[in-house]
C-alpha cells in the first residue's frame, strides 16, 4: 500500500464515528482472495478511539472455512442495511463509502452544524476587535 | 554481480528472518491469528498467559512470513499472511491450551493453524480441541478390536454356558423341594 493511500486513510480515520451505525458484521474465509479489506476494516473499526464515538455499536466477525466472499454487513440506527462486497474494494473505497452514509444519517449532524455556525461567529467577532 | 552487491541486506532483517525460519522449524504448531488494535502492555500480558501454558506469541512482518513460506512446503500457508497477524507457537501441538487461552482473549481472532504438518481452518482447530485425550481413543480403539475375538468366544462357549445355568437352577430346585419335605416331615 503506497504512502499517501495510508495517510488517506489515517486523515478518514481521525474524523470517522459510528454515531450512525448499530451494528457492524464481518464475515471472511481467511483462505479466500481479496481479504486484505476487510481484515483492515475489522482492524480499524476496532480502535478504542473509534468504539468510542458509540458504545452501543455491536460487532461480530465470522471466520468462514467455505470459499465465502469476504462482506461487511451494516446496521444504521435508522434501520437502512447496508452490505459491502469486498473482495474488489479497498480499504479506501469502504471508508469514503461509511463517511458519506454517516454524514448523511448522523444523529447529532443538526447539533454539528449549530456548533460549526456559532464558531465561525465567534471566528468573525474575535477579528472584529 | 555489481547489482547484487547494491542490493545491501540489512543484518536486523536478515536476524530476525532467521528467528522466523526457526520458529517454523521448531514448531509443531503454528496458530495464525488476526490480532485486533491492542497496546503493549496487553499484548505483554496475552503472551505471558501462553507462556505459562508452554506456548509463546510472535509477531513476523507478513514480507518475511511470505519470503520465508514461498519455496518450501509451507507455500500454502501465503493467504494468511494479510493484515496484520499474531502467531500462536509450541513446540508441543498443544492445541487444547491454545484454544483455551484464545477464548479468554477477545482481542485475538483464531483464523486457522499449522498443526504437525497439517494445515486446518479454525473450525478444524476447534474439532480437534474438542476430542477426548488420545489414552482414551487408544482405549476404545483396544476394546473394537478385540470384540471380534471376544464374540466369537462367547458363542463357542454358550451352550455349555446355558448347559452350566440350567444345571445350577435344577439343583436350587432340588434343594428347596427337599427342603419342603423336611418341614411337612416335622409337621
Amino acid at each position: 500500500m503506497s504512502l499517501k493511500i495510508k495517510q488517506a486513510i489515517g486523515t478518514l480515520l481521525q474524523t470517522f464515528h459510528l454515531r450512525a451505525i448499530k451494528n457492524f458484521k464481518f464475515s471472511f474465509d481467511p483462505y479466500g482472495n481479496n481479504t486484505r479489506s476487510v481484515r483492515d476494516m475489522v482492524f480499524h473499526m476496532h480502535s478504542p478511539r473509534i468504539l468510542q464515538t458509540n458504545q452501543n455499536c455491536s460487532m461480530k466477525v465470522n471466520v468462514m472455512s467455505d470459499k465465502s466472499e469476504p462482506r461487511i454487513d451494516i446496521t444504521f440506527v435508522d434501520g437502512h442495511k447496508v452490505l459491502f462486497k469486498t473482495e474488489n474494494l479497498t480499504t479506501l473505497d469502504i471508508l469514503q463509502r461509511l463517511k458519506t452514509f454517516n454524514a448523511e444519517k448522523d444523529p447529532k449532524k443538526d447539533e454539528n452544524a449549530a456548533e460549526a455556525v456559532a464558531a465561525t461567529k465567534k471566528g468573525k467577532i474575535a477579528r472584529k476587535k | 554481480m555489481l547489482n547484487e552487491k547494491l542490493k545491501s541486506t540489512n543484518p536486523y532483517e536478515e536476524f530476525i528472518y532467521k528467528q522466523c525460519q526457526k520458529m517454523f522449524q521448531e514448531s509443531k504448531m503454528i496458530l495464525v491469528c488476526q490480532k485486533l488494535p491492542i497496546g503493549p502492555g496487553l499484548q505483554r500480558k496475552i503472551r505471558n498467559n501462553f507462556l505459562r501454558e508452554g506456548l509463546d506469541l510472535q509477531f513476523f512482518s507478513n514480507l518475511l512470513m511470505r519470503r520465508a513460506c514461498h519455496d518450501n512446503q509451507y507455500v500454502n500457508m501465503m493467504p494468511w499472511f494479510v493484515g496484520q497477524n499474531l502467531y500462536v507457537t509450541g513446540k508441543e501441538p498443544n492445541i487444547v491450551a491454545a484454544t483455551k487461552v484464545l477464548r479468554k482473549t477477545p482481542q485475538l481472532i483464531l483464523l486457522g493453524g499449522l498443526v504437525e504438518d497439517c494445515l486446518l481452518t479454525q473450525d478444524g482447530v476447534m474439532n480437534i480441541a474438542k476430542l477426548p485425550p488420545i489414552e482414551n481413543l487408544l482405549g476404545e480403539f483396544v476394546i473394537i478390536l478385540n470384540l471380534a475375538a471376544w464374540k466369537t468366544l462367547s458363542l463357542l462357549g454358550s451352550h455349555q454356558h446355558t448347559l452350566a445355568v440350567n444345571l445350577d437352577q435344577y439343583i436350587r430346585q432340588c434343594q428347596e423341594e427337599a427342603a419342603g419335605k423336611k418341614t411337612e416331615d416335622q409337621a
